[in-house]
């Protein structure tokens, strides 16, 4: 049985259709590259799938659960505790530390998250992805592909069953991004998560077993 | 609550964003207690003023058309239960003399008993004693123990004016700079030696409500004041214990109402303060805002966190100006800086005095407007998506 079911989704920002159509199914620890060109809608696809942003039409059930039917705050709770993004802007908050940023979801999810534990499991990654220095640093203090390592480690920081990632490559030389490519790979095996990487680049798409190919908001192939 | 705590501190990273709190409390707070203080001000000089009054003249003022009166049987009658709270008065003018210097005063011959019950004041004296008001006793450079001179007429047609000497008991404060500086009192008896008007009266005192407490509505005065004229008839005069100041009370009223007005000025900054406030985090923290949704904030929880931070802040500003108007009040009362030249403005001292209802209207509407300049920020939020709000806050 699949993980994710996307049904005839359709999403539109004003009368501009960005996605047409959509029939996806994806099941659990599945690893699946989603490559298209710039504005095919693929960004729009995965934010969908993170409860970031709701269809104008259509399904989008995740484990059982109708996105679209979701109050505000069950949406909120779901992207806390099944959704990891990691975007190609690494979204790093300015004005604190790495460790006080990875920490910003366990802060607020609320009394179900053990800070100390999360606290420990993220010294533990960061050792693994050779950042353990970089977490008291801030983020203007580390290099492009630091801050995406330290971005990773958020987005793995609550043991997501989901991890989203938009592009993040973008920002990294082919060496790097192969780095990351493979690294995200083998995390979401470790973590036992559903990986979903938006790529334009087809070495990073290489990466993955399965590979979704979208064009002007319809999936081809 | 403890992410809430982890929302604050997020809020309040950074140096500029802890200071811009900490002045926007300031500017409000001290806001709130300048309009505090200003109605205070105004309602304390209302209060002090009719309690002044209240001790020189009772509730109500009876003097005959004829002059002086005796107070009889039938007098007596009328009054009915008020008689308990009635106080016989002689009253005359007098030239008080001591040292070379000399002053007009209102000489009052009271029973001590009955003028306390009436007017509340505590006054003890024994024959051939005299209590000054508090102003003449430092204008004339008097002490107590001193032999006061007062020249009064005698009562009879061409006769001149005799000379008593009076020793000094103390000093009196009624409240009101003009009566401290003129009201004296003796013995009832005394005056009545000097004046020959044995068992006679022209003035007499009634009170309609304890005169240490204040009268909780005028009406009250002014029922007794309709009766009493009714059942005396024409040949007694009536007058209730504001006649004098009237018109000054009446001025504090409209002077309340025109200040009010100007006051809207001060609240108007003061939300600009906190709309300062409300913007700069919204522009500082945008970032953080969309991340945390992002993450797993939901807006419920942002929108409660927001105006928990802006009632927060509305409820540090009005403890802040509770014990700053207070702080205020004490300083008036004390510090010579802020006395008050009675001739100008009839009392001697001022003091602030706020009523709960006062309190809780002034915070009332500075919590309206801190909830209008909140609602702003939260629409600020919630009309921009997830998304949109990443990608402009993140790329710009």
């Amino acid at each position: 049985m699949s993980f994710i079911k996307l049904t005839n989704v359709e999403k539109a920002f004003g009368k501009t259709p960005v996605l047409r159509g959509i029939n996806l199914e994806i099941s659990d620890k599945e690893l699946v590259a989603i490559r298209g060109a710039s504005g095919s809608g693929k960004s729009t696809l995965l934010y969908l799938l993170g409860g970031l942003d709701v269809p104008s039409s259509g399904e989008v059930n995740i484990n059982g659960l109708n996105l679209a039917k979701l109050s505000d705050k069950s949406l909120a709770d779901f992207r806390n505790q099944n959704v990891g993004f990691v975007f190609q802007f690494h979204f790093l908050l300015p004005s604190m530390t790495c460790m006080d940023n990875i920490l910003l979801p366990a802060r607020i999810g609320g009394t179900n998250v053990k800070i100390k534990q999360v606290e420990a499991d993220v010294k533990k990654l960061a050792s693994i992805l050779g950042v353990e220095h970089c977490l008291p640093k801030y983020p203007y203090q580390l290099s492009g592909g630091e801050q995406q390592r330290v971005n990773i480690i958020r987005a793995l920081s609550l043991r997501p069953k989901i991890l989203l990632c938009d592009e993040p490559t973008g920002n990294l030389d082919s060496k790097n991004s192969e780095k990351v490519a493979d690294l995200l790979k083998n995390l979401a095996q470790e973590f036992e998560a559903i990986l979903l990487v938006v790529t334009h680049d087809d070495k990073v798409a290489s990466f993955f077993p399965r590979k979704i190919v979208i064009e002007d908001g319809r999936i081809i192939s | 609550m403890k992410s809430y705590l982890s929302l604050f501190k997020i809020v309040l990273h950074g140096r500029s964003s802890g200071n811009i709190l900490i002045a926007t409390i300031l500017s409000f707070t001290f806001s709130i207690t300048v309009i505090l203080c200003t109605f205070g001000l105004m309602d304390g000089f209302d209060h002090l003023l009719k309690s002044g009054l209240r001790h020189s003249t009772g509730d109500i003022v009876v003097t005959s058309k004829r002059g002086f009166y005796e107070p009889d049987e039938d007098f007596k009658k009328i009054l009915g239960s008020l008689n308990d709270h009635f106080t016989p008065i002689i009253q005359s003018e007098a030239f008080a003399i001591y040292n070379n210097k000399s002053s007009g005063i209102m000489l009052r011959g009271i029973e001590p008993e009955s003028f306390q019950k009436v007017t509340g004041l505590a006054v003890k004296l024994n024959p051939g004693e005299v209590i000054v008001g508090e102003e003449l006793l430092k204008q004339l450079g008097l002490k107590p123990g001193d032999n006061l001179a007062v020249t009064l007429g005698e009562g009879k047609e061409n006769s001149l004016p005799v000379i008593k000497m009076f020793k000094v008991a103390g000093a009196i404060k009624h409240g009101i700079y003009q009566r401290d500086l003129r009201f004296s009192y003796v013995l009832k008896a005394d005056l009545e030696n000097v004046l020959n008007v044995s068992n006679k009266i022209n003035i007499g005192l009634i009170s309609v409500s304890d005169p240490l407490r204040p009268l909780p509505d005028l009406k009250i005065v002014e029922d007794h004041l309709r009766s009493l004229r009714y059942e005396l008839g024409s040949g007694f005069t009536l007058r209730p214990f504001w006649s004098d100041f009237s018109y000054l009370i009446e001025a504090v009223k409209v002077e309340k109402f025109s200040i009010s007005l100007v006051l809207q000025l001060i609240v108007v900054v003061a939300v600009f303060n906190i709309l300062a406030f409300v913007i700069y985090i919204m522009e500082k923290k945008s970032q953080e805002f969309f991340f945390l949704r992002a993450v797993g904030l939901s807006l419920n929880k942002l929108m409660l966190f927001w105006f928990a931070t802006i009632v927060g802040i509305w409820a540090v500003s009005c403890v802040g100006a509770f014990f700053l108007s207070d702080l205020f009040n004490l300083s008036l009362k004390h510090l010579p800086i802020f006395q008050v030249p009675g001739e100008i403005y009839v009392l001697s001292n001022l003091e602030i005095k706020l009523s709960t209802a006062s309190f809780m209207t002034v915070f009332f509407i500075a919590f309206v407007w801190v909830i209008l300049a909140s609602f702003i920020g939260y629409l600020r939020l919630k009309n921009r998506t997830i998304i949109q709000g990443l990608r402009q806050e993140f790329n710009s």
